[in-house]
This record gives C-alpha cells, structure tokens and sequence, in this order.
C-alpha cells in the first residue's frame, strides 16, 4: 500500500476532477505530506430522499439510506467492500470473487444472467448494475419497483466518481472521500514516478489470436498513465485485433500478457515464429497480468496501474505491484 | 445372353411382392417387348434385369453368371438401360449426356479418348441427335432429351440394351425411326433388347416376343400373334378390343372398343365431382 | 456391339478437339490468377515497408537479383509472418471451394456447402473443449484447439454417416437430415460451454469469425498434406461425380459403385474441410459460392469443376485475406466479412447476366 506523501493540492484536484477533467500532476520536489484520515472538508450526511441520475441516464430516487444492497457485477461489488459496506451486502453475482469474503455473500445468478427470482427473495433496497444489464435484467428490476443504479466508468476518473457516488447513496461519504483520496494518491504517485519517463512501446494481449485494448478504452487509460505508449494507438475499435504482423513491426517494448489463463506463457509469445526480434522478447520484458485487475472498473485498477507501470517502468517503482 | 429365372420381389417388409416369380430370356438379335397394365411391376422386372435392384427369390444371370457375382462396371460394359423418368441436370450438353455412356469403358484416370469420341459421334448420329450435341439439356424437347438417353446406352456398347417406356414422348416418326433403329442393332449387331411398352401396335409391329405381365406375374409369352389375342388382352387389361392382322405384316393390330361417352357413374372411370352431374350431359 | 471399327478423326464435332482445349484453358486462367493474387498479397501489410521490398528480396533469393537492402527484421516479417499467412490463406481457400463442390455434387443440391454434415458445429465444440478444458502447461492451447476442432469435424461427420446409413447404402436425404440433428446436438452443447464459461467468449467468439491473423508455417505445413491429398482425392473423382449427377440409380447403371463412391468423396471434402476450419475457423461463403461462381463461368464438368474451383477459390481467398489487411490502422477487419461482403453482389451480378442459362 502507498502511503507516500500527497500534497493537498492534489486533494483539491481530486474534488474538482469533473469539473477539470484529468488534470496533469506534475511531480513536486518535495511533496507536502497530508494524510487522507484528516480532511478539511467534512462530508455533510446525505439528504434523502435523494434523487441521482446514473451512468445510464436514468433518474433513480433513494428513498433511505439502503441497507440490504445487491450488487450483479464484480466491480459494484469490489467498490461496496472498499467503502466498508460488506455488512449491507445481501447478494452479490457468482462472478464477485474478490475479496474472498463476497463468496460468503448469497449469489443472485451469474454476471451475465441475474436470477430475478434470487434477487427478489433478498429484499433489496438498491441494486448496483452496470451498462451490460441494461438491455436485459433492467426493465423488470424497474417493472417490480426495485431501486437499480446503473455504475459504468469508462476511466480512472470514473471510477473515483462512481465510488463518491456510491458513497453518497449509502450515506458514507466521509469514509468514501477517504477511500478514494488513498486510491488517487497511490495514481498520483504512480504519474509522479513516470512523469518525465521515456514512454515505452506497449502490447497488451488480451486474447492468443491478438485481440487488444484501443483507443478510449480503460486499459488503454491505464497504459497511457503508467507512463506507456499504447501500440494500438492507431485503431479506431475499442478492441481492436491485431495480426502476427502488426505487432511485430510495431516492435513492443513491453508486453503485457492478460491471457494466460488461455495458457499462454512468456515462453510461448517468445517462440512464435518471428517474434524473436521483438524488443520485449529480446530484453524479457513479458509480463504476466492479472487479467481482474484491469477488467473490473473498480477500486482495484489501481493495483492494476501500479502492475502495469512496475512492468513498463521497473527502475522508477521500487516496490514492483501489490 | 441375360436370363432372369423365377425371381420375386418387394419393397420393404412382409409388402406384397411387386413381381412374383417372373422369368424371360434375352438372346442376342432377339427383341422382347414387355407390356402390362400400370402397377403390373413391368418396370421393377426391368431394375432387376438390370442388377439396380436384387431379387428376393430367383436369379438374374449374364452370359450364366450371376449378376450379384459381377462388379458395376463389368454389368455396365454390357447391360445398358434407358430409363423412364430420369434425372438430367439442365447445363448439361448432348455431349456431356452421350459421352457418359463411355464410364465404364474408361479408366479412372484416363480422360476421353478419341475412340471414345468418334463413339459418342457415331451414337448421336443414329438416333438423329447430332445437332443437339452443344445444346444444354434444359432448352430440348422431352422427346430430343428421350433420343439422348438412348445415345448414351449405345454408346456403352452394350450387349444387352434395357429400354423403359423409350417411345413416350417422341411423336410418330421418331417413335418408328428409334424401333427401326432398335431393331436393326438387334439384326446386325446382335443386340439382345428388352423393351417395355404401353402402346401394343407398334410393340406387334416390332417385337419378336411379347410378355404379358399382370399382377406382378407373367400371365403368357410368345409371339405377338399369340400374345396379342382379344382374350389374353380381355384376362390382362379387362378391354373388350378387336385384333386384326395388318394389311401389310400379318401381325396383329389391336383395335380398341368404339369410342362412347360413359355414364358419369361408370366404375371404369369414376368421376372426381362430387355433385350431381347434369343428366343432359348423358345420352 | 461395336459402334465404330476404327478410330475417327475428332473435330467434326464440336465435342472433339474443343472440349480438351476447353478443359485446359480455364484451369491456366485459375492458376494464373492465383498466382497473381498472391503476389499483390505481399506487398500488402501492416509493416512499414515499400511495396517493392517483397519482390525484391524473392528475386535475390532466387538469385536473379542483387541483394536487397531489407534489414533482417523486414526479411522476418515478410517470409516469416506474411508470406506463410497468404500461402495459409490459399490453401483454406482452395480446401474450402472443392470441398464445396464436392458436396454440391454428391448431393446434388445447389445450397450445398462444406459445412453441411455438421463440420462446422463438430468443430466448434472440439475448439470450445479445447478452450475450456484444462491443458497441460507444456501443451500449446493454440494446437490443442486445432486438434480438438479437426477431431471434433471428422466424429461429428462420422456420426452422420453411422446415423444415417440404412443396410448398406447411405440416401442422400437422410444424410442432409442427420446432419441437421447432429449440427443441432454440437450446436446446443457448445452454447452451453460457451454459457458456462462465459469467461473465454472472446477467446471463442474470435475463433468462430475465422482469421489468418497469427498463421506461421506450422499450420502451412500441418494442414498441406491433408489438403493435397483429399483435393487430390475429389479432383479425381471429376467423372464419377458428373455421372452422379444422373442420380444414383442412373449411376449405378453407368457402371459406378455409388455407395463407396459416396464415402470416398464425402470423406475427402470432410477432411478438407476440417483441416481448413481448425486453422482458420469457420470462414464462410467460400465454399459455398466460388464453386458456383466456377461453374457459371466453365460450367457444370466436375472434371474441371473441381480443379478450377480449388484454384479460384485459394485466389479469392488470399484476395479477401488481403483486403482484411488493407485497412488503415493496426488493427483489421474480419476476413468472413470480406468474403460476404466480395462474394455476395459479385455472385449477384453473374447470375443477372446469366439468368436466361441453365448452369446446375
């Protein structure tokens, strides 16, 4: 866990992040050390009943602070246990394996096929989706008057706000505030480290037959403040494929692997016919990533930005990862 | 010569049999006519001539070798058949037609040699097919498609030729060249045919034997003076008909009844109306 | 009986001299266009090289030029990565056109396409086994899923067959009809594996879509003997498919052993197909229309149906495979929507100018 320094600035930036978009850290030469346990602005207790509009568009009304929350995707449900909600959580999906604790939680049906019936029989007063379950499980959740909050980051920023948000809803805000202000001061120092860094090439490889993340989607975000430079850059798909080719002569000097549970290894990328020439390959820069960590638009993707950049930026993050 | 001795046959099983011990005999410069009402399994005894279908009883035998003993090719080399209502793929030339009659003769790997084509030349220029040689099978006459057929069997040089129903579409002078034709190859060539029939005038006229078949049996055999008699046509058909011998040959003419419009009620002809009909219709 | 004495001179009729030249001619044309097609291929690709670079570099190798100043990467990318890829692209094309053919023959059925005996849905279970099943870690998945799919393709068909034959003959309806249920079983159990693991639907999805994007020489040289062979196979049979198209019965008459002449050209286009599917995934169209593309423009003779089929095929293919690599950016479209997308109004075209002819 990073606990270095913060400078207070950085915290301002934090609150006012939606209004300024990403704004650039660039790295203080002595950082002013805050912690996040003493924060000026006390968070007022939430107002209910309260009405929010989420990542779907859809205005929601809260009536009390929920009690009894039902999340059907893993990243909801890693948010609810960093905002130390666990005690609230009635039913989590079958795909919420982190942290270990969610697999004691009662299972509402898979991610992709929540089981109405499961979710009913808990008695939820919130249930925490994402933009995937709005063509599906959404419509009847709404026809049987349960209160459904769509949670959908596309960034790092997003994240943090959805996790406010959160926050907000189940009247912790003060805890909440706390929470992400830890996470971004781990991302500050992360952008702090790299700043200035030669940027490297990077393939990330979500899939053996070359599928990776494009332009606009998260892990390109995360490569991008890591301190990389996306080798997909150039295409205009959020996940584009690429061939043998492609990569090849784009000449990756990093290479993330997130598909070894399709059982691919280091050794592997290293032996494929022609890659012998690859920057990463020469210098055994192939790292295995945990595909979760930058999956899920939750608190974790910061671990996962803290791996990416331990492996694009060795020297400058002495302790490589979490 | 090809021998078929006794056999019976059906479809399916515990069916009653479609030929109950049939038995003919094709020599060489002999042809054989064989008629019989529709459903009398005159076409089923051709198959089995044939070997494209295997008696349950009995034995068909080529030249005193069973057909079950012979390969495909080597009854092909010799036993040719004409069928009925066959399959003929529209983009298909006259040339693709006739030049099939050649599979058998021609090794796997060997292509068309030019024996092989002065054959598909001289078979198409007997049945006065030549001009439909570049024409696609789709654009002929149902008759033009009948006289390719017959090329193709002529070409496998067969020595036995089966014919089913070969005059059905042709119009009057065909129909008289393809027998004349027929018989000329039996004369001169020694080819044993085996040809079924439905119109008794010209099967007289042409065919050295006749067999009459009913029921899945053949009821008589021999001559067509013999066969053709008002009585044997009255016990096969049930037609009242008259036979005279013909002006010229000396072999019989069936004459059928006169023609008179029948009672609506008729069994022979049962109408399909439901109605009534209109009895000023009836004289 | 005789019909001729002695050997006529050809040419009196059409269907002499022309039809060997016209069973030549078309088959040139298709190798020609292969080759061509091919050539374009290699100039085209995501690397940053000049165009003139591939040309360059086979013409010092064979010598006939100096040596070209291409740096050992260039020379890798190219003969490596590129050039294996088209020459796999080639061979699936080809594969998939004759297996087309020869299905649209034995069953006679315009609609005929490789996938129909269940290939494409026993080879779909076999790779999404092999995705979901644990591999040994010093296995490669990427072979276990070629295996898994080429096996999957032959049982399924196999399966078909056993199903469906009756005494000792197989009817062609009660094939197609079986090869319905088995499509249907293979279908049914892979949804359910694809539901279960929900988490390799990309890894599975992407296979399905078909692509060359990662061929190496392995899989050329893996799948080029059974390719060969049953091409080989199905080109050789030409004659007795043209007489089956007489129907069985008509065939059996010409002298042909119907049932065992089915197996072997069932058998043939089934392995054809399996080998192409597990190294390419289900590409379609190209079995399906470039076997009626050829006959529109040669005709229905399997004889040269069937080898000008294989060639025109391997040319389209390579084309579409190029036109996969041709868009801008690193990234590309899938080669199945490309042979949709060229194959469709192309076919369109010729049977509105063709309309009038019969040509099945």
């Amino acid at each position: 866990m990073r606990t270095a320094g913060v400078s207070l600035f950085a915290f301002v930036v934090l609150l006012l992040a939606p209004l300024l978009g990403a704004a650039d850290v660039s790295a203080q030469a002595s950082p002013v050390a805050v912690t996040c346990a003493a924060t000026p602005l006390a968070a007022e207790p939430t107002a209910f009943p309260l009405t929010i509009t989420d990542d779907a568009g859809r205005q929601v009304t809260i009536e009390r602070s929920p009690t009894r929350i039902v999340s059907i995707a893993p990243s909801n449900t890693e948010m609810l246990f960093a905002l130390g909600l666990a005690e609230r959580i009635v039913g989590v999906d079958s795909y919420s394996t982190y942290p270990p604790e969610a697999g004691q939680k009662p299972q509402v049906g898979s991610y992709l096929e929540p089981d109405l019936e499961r979710i009913v029989a808990t008695e939820p007063d919130l249930i925490l989706a994402t933009e995937a379950h709005v063509a599906t499980v959404l419509p009847e959740l709404d026809a049987l008057g349960l209160p459904t909050i769509v949670i959908e980051p596309t960034d790092l920023d997003e994240v943090f706000s959805g996790m406010l948000r959160v926050g907000t809803i189940t009247d912790v805000s003060s805890r909440a505030q706390h929470v992400v202000c830890e996470l971004q001061a781990r991302v500050d120092a992360v952008t702090d480290a790299v700043a200035g860094a030669p940027r490297p090439r990077v393939f990330f490889e979500l899939s053996p037959d070359l599928y990776t993340a494009g332009p606009g989607s998260f892990v390109d975000d995360l490569i991008s403040r890591a301190g990389g430079d996306n080798v997909a850059a150039g295409a205009t798909e959020l996940w584009p494929q690429l061939s043998a080719e492609a990569v090849v002569s784009a000449d990756p000097e990093v290479i993330l692997l997130a598909d070894h549970e399709a059982g691919i290894t280091a050794e592997q990328v290293a032996a494929r016919p022609g890659w012998q020439q690859v920057s990463a390959v020469q210098q055994g820069r192939i790292v295995l990533l945990n595909a979760d960590l930058v999956a899920r638009p939750g608190p974790r993707v910061v671990d996962g930005l803290e791996a990416i950049a331990a492996a694009l930026h060795p020297e400058l993050l002495p302790e490589s990862g979490s | 010569m090809l021998e078929v001795d006794h056999v019976t046959f059906g479809f399916g099983h515990g069916g009653s049999p479609v030929v109950s011990g049939a038995s003919l005999a094709l020599w060489p410069g002999r042809f054989v006519g064989l008629l019989g009402p529709n459903g009398s399994g005159k076409s089923t005894l051709l198959r089995l001539a044939a070997g494209l279908l295997h008696p349950q009883q009995g034995s068909i035998r080529l030249e005193g070798r069973t057909l079950g003993s012979l390969g495909r090719t080597e009854i092909a080399r010799q036993v040719a058949v004409v069928p009925q209502q066959p399959l003929m793929p529209e983009a298909f030339t006259g040339w693709d037609i006739v030049v099939a009659g050649r599979t058998p003769h021609q090794a796997i790997l060997r292509g068309t040699s030019p024996v092989d084509e002065a054959i598909v030349q001289r078979a198409l220029a007997l049945v006065d097919a030549t001009h439909l040689v570049d024409r696609r099978v789709g654009e002929i006459s149902g008759g033009e498609q009948q006289r390719l057929l017959l090329a193709r069997a002529l070409a496998q040089e067969p020595t036995v030729l089966l014919l089913d129903e070969p005059t059905a579409h042709l119009d009057l002078p065909h129909q008289l060249a393809i027998l004349d034709l027929a018989l000329r190859l039996a004369r001169e060539s020694g080819l044993a045919i085996l040809g079924v029939f439905h119109d008794l005038n010209l099967t007289a006229a042409y065919c050295d034997e006749l067999s009459l078949m009913r029921e899945g049996r053949i009821l008589v055999h021999g001559t067509p003076e013999t066969v053709l008699s008002a009585d044997w046509i009255a016990a096969v058909y049930g037609l009242d008909v008259t036979v005279v011998p013909h002006p010229q040959s000396g072999r019989p003419v069936v004459l059928p009844p006169a023609a008179r419009p029948r009672p609506l009620n008729d069994d022979a002809f049962p109408t399909r109306s439901p109605q009534k009909a209109d009895p000023s219709l009836v004289r | 009986m005789k019909l001729v004495t002695a050997p006529a001179a050809p040419g009196l009729f059409s269907g002499g001299l022309s039809a060997r030249s016209r069973t030549v001619t078309p088959i040139i044309i298709a190798a020609v266009s292969v080759c061509v097609a091919g050539l374009l291929a290699l100039a085209v690709g995501k690397a940053p090289l000049s165009p003139a670079l591939p040309y360059e570099l086979l013409l010092s190798r064979f010598g006939l030029a100096a040596s070209a100043p291409a740096s050992s990467t260039a020379e890798t990318i190219l003969l490596e990565i590129r050039l294996p890829r088209i020459v796999l692209a080639g061979l699936v094309g080809a594969a998939l056109a004759v297996a087309g053919a020869t299905y649209q023959g034995v069953f006679r059925n315009p609609l005929a396409d490789p996938y129909l005996l269940g290939v494409a849905s026993g080879a779909s279970l076999g790779a999404v086994l092999a995705f979901v099943l644990p591999i040994p870690a010093d296995l490669s998945r990427g072979g276990a899923v070629q295996v898994l799919a080429f096996v999957g393709a032959n049982i399924a068909v196999v399966l078909v067959y056993l199903i469906a034959r009756i005494g000792g003959s197989v009817p062609t309806t009660t094939l197609l009809l079986a090869g319905i249920a088995i499509s249907a079983a293979a279908s049914a159990a892979t949804a359910y594996l694809m539901y279960i693991r929900g988490d390799q639907l990309l890894v599975i999805y992407s296979w399905l879509l078909g692509g060359f994007n990662v061929a190496t020489w392995h899989e050329v040289r893996l799948i080029t003997p059974m390719v060969l062979l049953s091409t080989g196979l199905m080109v050789l049979g030409g004659r007795v498919m043209n007489t089956m198209q007489f129907g069985e019965e008509q065939a059996a008459a010409l002298g042909i052993a119907v049932e065992p002449a089915k197996l072997l050209l069932i058998g043939a286009a089934t392995l054809a197909t399996a080998a192409a599917v597990s190294v390419g995934g289900l590409i379609g169209f190209v079995g399906l229309v470039v076997p009626h593309i050829t006959r529109l423009l040669i005709g229905p003779d399997y004889r040269r149906l069937a080898p000008t089929a294989a060639l025109l095929g391997a040319a389209f293919l390579i084309t579409a495979d190029t036109g996969a690599r041709a868009a801008a950016g690193p990234s590309e479209v899938p080669v199945g929507v490309i042979t949709a997308a060229v194959g469709a109004p192309f076919f369109l075209l010729l049977l509105r100018r063709q309309k009038r002819i019969a040509f099945w």
